[in-house]
C-alpha cells in the first residue's frame, strides 16, 4: 500500500505544492499590502485590493480544488484507461482503496493546515509580537483543560472526511455498474445513498437517540463531558458509516468490476 | 504449477443482450505463441479482459495456474492493452520505477535498454510523446517482464508494416520462452509464421482450436487463407435480412 501511495501523492504534489505555496504566497503579501493606504491613487488601491481578491480566490479554490482533485483522480485511475494498469497490478482491493483514501485524507488535511496557516499570517503577524505571547501562553493554559476535546474534534473530522472520501468510492462502484452514462450513474448513486442515510438516520436512529438524551442527566454534567461524549458519539457514527460505506464498495470492485 | 496455464469453462460474458463471449471451453498450455484471431466484435478483447480480471464473466469459469483472476494470476500476467493505460503525469523513468516497484519479475535493465533503442530519455515526458512512441514504450515494458503469460491485445492494429515489424521482433525476442504468449489480431498474414497454435473466435463463439502445422497439413492452405473462408461474408449473405429495418 505504502508503493501504491507514494504514486498518488507523487502525481498529486504536482498540482498541490504550486497550490499551497502560492496561497501562503499570496497571504503574505497581503499581510503586507493591507497596510498600505494609498488614498491619493487609484491604481495602487486597485492593486491592493486585487491582492486580497486573489488571496480569497486562491483560499476558496483550495477546498474546491481537494475536492474536485479527490474524485477526478479515482475515477481516471480506476475506472478509465489507468484502470487497466491500477486493476492489473497485484495488489488487492483493499490496498487499491485505503491507498487512494489515506492519499485523498492527507490532502486535505494539508490544505485545511495551509488554509489556517495563511489566516494566521495575515492576521497574526498583524498584532505586537509581545501581545500574541501573552495570548499564546494564555491560550496554552486553556488549552490543558480542553486538549481532550481539541484532539476528540480533530478525530471526529478526520474520521468524517475518510468516510464522505468512502461514499464517493461507493457511488463510483455503483455507477460503474451501469452500460452507458456511468458519471451519471455515480452522482445518482450518491444522492440516493446520501437520501437513504438520512432517512434511516430521521426515522430509526433519531427517535432513539432522543430517548437516550432524556434519560441522561445533563444539568448534573460537565458542560465539557457533554461535549466531550457528543464528539465520541458523532466519530463513532462516522465510524460505522464508513464500514457500512466501504464494504459494499469493496464487493463491488472485487467482484462486478468491468471496466469499459 | 498446474499442467494446464488457461482453462475455460463454459466461460460467458453478456452485455445487456450482446453475447461477447458464449460458452467459451478452451484450454492452452504452457510455452506456447498462440494467436487469437477474429474479425472486430469477435470478443477477443472481451476474453483478454476477463482473464486479467478487468471484467467479471456471467457465466462459467476461468482459471489461470488454477487460480481464478486474483492477485496470484496479476502477478503472472504481463498485459498489453488496446489503449494507453499511463498516467499522464510519468515521466518514462516513472513508468519503469513503477513497474520494478509492482512487478519482481520486472528486468529494469532491459527496459531501459530497450528505451534508448528507441530514443526515449529517462526525462521524456510521456504525455508529449506521438501515439507511436507511447505505444512502442507500453509494449517494452510489458516485454521487460518474465511473465508467464503475455496477454497483447491487438499490438500491431493501426500501425505501419515496418512498426509491425519491430513489434513482432520485440515480443520475438524478450519474452519468456517457458511462458505463454497469447497475440490477439485480425492481421493474420503478418502473424502467422510465428504462431505455434491458432484460435478462432466468431461471435463469441470458438470456431477453431488447432496448431498451426496441423491446421496446414489437414487444411493444405495458410492460416491467413483459412482465415479468409472461416470469416467470409459474402454481400448476399449480409443482405439476406434485407426486409428488416431500424425500429425508429
Amino acid at each position: 500500500m505504502g508503493r501504491l501511495m507514494k504514486y498518488d501523492l507523487r502525481a498529486a504534489m504536482r498540482l498541490f505544492i504550486p497550490l499551497w505555496l502560492g496561497t501562503l504566497a499570496l497571504a503574505l503579501v497581503n499581510r503586507f499590502t493591507v497596510h498600505l493606504e494609498f488614498s491619493e491613487n487609484r491604481i495602487l488601491n486597485f492593486f491592493t485590493g486585487l491582492v486580497m481578491v486573489l488571496y480569497v480566490l486562491a483560499a476558496l479554490s483550495i477546498l474546491v480544488v481537494t475536492l474536485i482533485y479527490i474524485i477526478q483522480r479515482f475515477y481516471q485511475s480506476m475506472l478509465k484507461d489507468e484502470g487497466y494498469l491500477t486493476f492489473t497490478l497485484p495488489v488487492g482491493i483493499d490496498s487499491l482503496l485505503w491507498s487512494k483514501a489515506l492519499t485523498a485524507l492527507i490532502l486535505v488535511v494539508v490544505s485545511d493546515i495551509v488554509g489556517i496557516l495563511s489566516l494566521l499570517i495575515l492576521v497574526v503577524w498583524n498584532v505586537n509580537l509581545d501581545e500574541f505571547q501573552r495570548f499564546l501562553r494564555e491560550l496554552g493554559q486553556y488549552f490543558d483543560g480542553i486538549s481532550l476535546t481539541f484532539l476528540m474534534v480533530c478525530l471526529t473530522a478526520v474520521v468524517a472526511t475518510v468516510c464522505q472520501v468512502i461514499l464517493i468510492y461507493l457511488s463510483m462502484a455503483l455507477g460503474q455498474l451501469a452500460q452507458k452514462h456511468r458519471l451519471g450513474a455515480s452522482v445518482g448513486a450518491y444522492v440516493l445513498i446520501s437520501i437513504a442515510t438520512s432517512t434511516v438516520y430521521s426515522v430509526v436512529l433519531a427517535p432513539v437517540a432522543m430517548k437516550l438524551a432524556e434519560s441522561m442527566e445533563f444539568p448534573n454534567m460537565e458542560p465539557l463531558t457533554i461535549l466531550n461524549a457528543a464528539l465520541a458519539v458523532l466519530m463513532l457514527n462516522a465510524l460505522i458509516l464508513t464500514a457500512v460505506y466501504y464494504f459494499p464498495a469493496r464487493y463491488l470492485f472485487k467482484r462486478k468490476l468491468n471496466l469499459e | 504449477m498446474e499442467e494446464n496455464l488457461i482453462v475455460c469453462q463454459g466461460l460467458s460474458k453478456h452485455f445487456g443482450l450482446k453475447r461477447a463471449l458464449d460458452q467459451v471451453d478452451l484450454t492452452i498450455g504452457r510455452g506456447r505463441i498462440v494467436g487469437l484471431l477474429g474479425p472486430n466484435g469477435s470478443g477477443k478483447t472481451t476474453w483478454i479482459k476477463v482473464l486479467c480480471g478487468l471484467l467479471q464473466p456471467t457465466k462459467g469459469t476461468v482459471t489461470i495456474d488454477g487460480h481464478q483472476p486474483d492477485t496470484h494470476t496479476k502477478a503472472m500476467i504481463s498485459y498489453l492493452p488496446d489503449r494507453m493505460y499511463f498516467a499522464d503525469w510519468m515521466a518514462a523513468g516513472d513508468l519503469l520505477d513503477y513497474f520494478a516497484d509492482f512487478y519482481p519479475d520486472f528486468d529494469r535493465q532491459k527496459a531501459e535498454s530497450m528505451c534508448m533503442s528507441l530514443g526515449i530519455h529517462k526525462k521524456d515526458r510521456i504525455k508529449t510523446m506521438s501515439k507511436g512512441t507511447k505505444e512502442k514504450l507500453q509494449l517494452a515494458v510489458v516485454m521487460s517482464r518474465k511473465a508467464q503469460l503475455y496477454l497483447l491485445d491487438e499490438p500491431i492494429a493501426g500501425v505501419d508494416p515496418a512498426a509491425r515489424d519491430y513489434i513482432l521482433n520485440t515480443i520475438l525476442t524478450n519474452y519468456n520462452p517457458q511462458g505463454t504468449v497469447i497475440i490477439s489480431t485480425h492481421l493474420i498474414s503478418d502473424v502467422e509464421k510465428v504462431l505455434d497454435e491458432v484460435v478462432f473466435l466468431k461471435n463469441g463463439q470458438i470456431v477453431c482450436h488447432d496448431t498451426v502445422d496441423h491446421l496446414r497439413e489437414t487444411q493444405g492452405k495458410s492460416v491467413d487463407a483459412l482465415f479468409r473462408d472461416v470469416f467470409r461474408m459474402t454481400p448476399n449473405e449480409t443482405a439476406q435480412g434485407g426486409t428488416e429495418v431500424w425500429d425508429d
